[in-house]
């Protein structure tokens, strides 16, 4: 009987509620995430329209890391552009140098030599394996884990003490040059990687198992950011956000360059392109990219590590101070840079977040005529409105992470 | 290494080409902007091209690039934007180019609606060149702000001018962006032409 009274006065109250919510104003609401919110690693400012928790709109503005990049190659030698180039993704630097240093290359026609193209390999892949760790680590912090973060943290600056002994810094690298690299290898370091190699194995691994089965994480990350292999594809997405969605692209098999044609190694591919699928992608290239350097590090030649054209790649130090042509050469490369004949190139390379595209033409006046970047951030962030329309707001922040965008070359 | 593709590209588009070439193993076609966009999803759509992937849209500015013989300030081929197309299933990639120019509004169709991804490259163009892009949704400026006269990568857009959107403070002998001063060379940076107290932005454009 009791119940019976309670059930039937419920019921009333049920509907009330329901024609208060129907008779209430209700409108969207806009908030602002950054430009300088910590979640954005960067500087970006998404206007999000919220319907209660649900984005009906999110519009992403950029701009704010602008400094000019393509105007200031424009006005600088080939040579000089070089250093720009470590702060376009300043997180795995080695690969920009690599892409710039390619793109000339490929204007001039020349390669660079055996030992130099193995040695850009293993930079690059250290580099990329800096640049996955960083990302795995961020997007696990910015979902509330902080202990894989300092796992991901640590291993990193592992890989950045190899990289600083290699090239005397941890980001501003400027390691290759047009023609080969800087200098050899250091004594020892080729050992010194290898134990490094294992102590990140540990850590990747020790991440891998707190994250990637991690109730929290899963329901943070599963099925949420995602994107269909179509629309991936309009969007211009390359590396391992669109591997994520199951298409098998990666430039370094597609395309082989350098020396990646020799070596045994996987492309990792997703089903269903949502953040964690792209997570888990990321771990196992850290696997591959190991794999890949301990290749390289066997089959390592010996030889010289860059071309041996004056013209191109300045004289041993013996030369500069004890030959008139050395003197010569020397002044002529640092005052005027190498001179690159007319004509353009598109060289694209595999970067740590997609292809990374150089289009450079050339007027044969001794600097760059135009340089265009085609960074892999830049179409993905391009997406993010279209990810995370309809979704729940606390869904955007792990979508942004796992897209990786990195200011620096987004916005140059 | 494309040449079936371009081969394919010029059957059917064939009077709206107006040069094709390789340089540097990568296969490009000059073509008629006023039907770019069906040229676009011809690219995309062709079952034996299937190059859905837009890799990069840019632009370039051909004001200086012959040092012996300025272009007109309104040529009407004095920009190139270039298109690059690839394919994920045949590894094929194919570029065009659209000249544009003139004196009046430098129009070119958009291919948002091919693409998606020309979204914000066309938006990027369209921030730096001026190249405006007919039918694109939203032709906003993207890396620059709203205030921003001009376009800075244009040839003719002065290296050291600033728009600053607040006033700067004044430094001394500070050199700012790259590249050599102006021709008087032993003048402060801050004292050069062009250079540190130029931040009146209204006298551009």
């Amino acid at each position: 009987m009791l119940e019976q009274t309670m059930a039937s006065e419920s019921a009333p109250a049920e509907q009330d509620a329901l024609s208060v919510e129907q008779e209430l104003p209700t409108e969207p609401m806009t908030i602002n995430l950054g430009p300088s919110h910590p979640a954005t690693h960067g500087t970006v400012r998404i206007v999000a329209e919220l319907d209660g928790e649900i984005i009906q709109k999110a519009d992403v503005e950029i701009g704010y890391l602008h400094r000019g990049f393509e105007k200031s190659c424009e006005n600088a030698t080939w040579a000089q552009v070089l250093p720009y180039t470590d702060r376009l993704n300043y997180v795995s630097p080695l690969l920009n140098n690599v892409g710039w240093a390619m793109a000339v290359e490929k204007l001039l026609g020349i390669q660079d030599p055996e030992r130099s193209q193995y040695i850009r390999v293993i930079a690059g892949e250290v580099s990329r394996m800096a640049d996955h760790l960083t990302m795995l680590g961020a997007m696990s912090l910015e979902l509330g884990g902080f202990a894989p973060f300092l796992y991901g943290m640590e291993a990193r600056e592992l890989l950045y003490d190899r990289i600083t002994e290699l090239c005397g810094a941890r980001v501003t690298t400027a390691y290759t040059r047009i023609g080969g690299v800087a200098n050899d290898l250091p004594p020892g370091w080729t050992d010194k990687l290898k134990g490094t190699l294992v102590k990140v194995a540990e850590l990747r691994e020790e991440m891998d198992k707190l994250l990637s089965k991690n109730r929290i994480f899963i329901d943070r990350t599963r099925g949420t950011g995602v994107i269909t292999r179509e629309d991936a594809l309009d969007f211009g997405f390359t590396g391992p956000c669109l591997r994520a969605t199951g298409v098998d692209y990666d430039v370094r098999k597609a395309h082989p360059y350098l020396v990646y044609d020799r070596f045994d190694f996987t492309v990792p591919l997703g089903t269903r392109g949502d953040n964690y699928d792209r997570f888990l992608l990321r771990v196992e290239e850290l696997r591959q990219s190991e794999r890949i350097i301990l290749q390289a590090l066997d089959q390592l030649p010996d030889g010289p590590v860059i071309v041996d054209d004056w013209r191109i790649a300045l004289p041993p130090k013996a030369q500069v101070y004890g030959s008139i042509e050395g003197v010569m050469a020397h002044f002529k490369l640092i005052m005027q840079g190498p001179q690159i004949p007319p004509g353009e190139a598109y060289q694209y390379t595999e970067g740590g977040n997609g292809e990374l595209g150089f289009y450079i033409v050339s007027n044969g006046q001794g600097k760059p005529y135009r340089v265009h970047v085609r960074a892999p951030g830049f179409p993905l962030l391009s997406a993010l409105g279209h990810i995370v329309q309809g979704h729940m707001l606390a869904d955007l922040i792990p979508t942004f992470d796992s897209i990786n965008m990195i200011g620096g070359e987004v916005e140059q | 290494m494309s040449q079936r593709a371009l081969d394919l590209f010029v059957q059917n588009f064939g009077d709206a080409v107006k040069a094709t070439g390789s340089s540097h193993g990568d296969e490009w076609a000059r073509v008629d902007g006023a039907r770019i966009q069906a040229m676009a999803s011809f690219l995309k759509n062709d079952p034996a091209l299937e190059m859905k992937l837009l890799a990069d849209l840019t632009c370039v500015d051909y004001l200086e690039f012959d040092p012996q013989k300025r272009l007109a300030l309104d040529d009407p081929e004095r920009f190139e934007v270039v298109y690059h197309f690839a394919s994920v299933t045949t590894r094929e990639r194919l570029s065009l180019k659209v000249r544009c120019g003139g004196a009046e509004e430098i129009v070119v169709p958009s291919i948002t609606g091919v693409f998606r991804t020309a979204n914000w490259w066309e938006r990027l163009v369209w921030d730096f060149f001026g190249v405006r892009f007919e039918g694109h949704p939203d032709l906003r400026r993207i890396l620059t702000y709203e205030e921003f006269k001009g376009h800075a990568l244009r040839k003719d857009y002065p290296i050291h001018l600033r728009q600053p959107l607040t006033p700067e403070r004044r430094v001394q002998d500070l050199i700012r962006g790259p590249g050599p001063g102006p021709s008087s060379l032993h003048a402060p940076m801050s004292q050069r032409p062009g250079a540190r107290p130029n931040v009146k932005a209204d006298d551009y454009d």
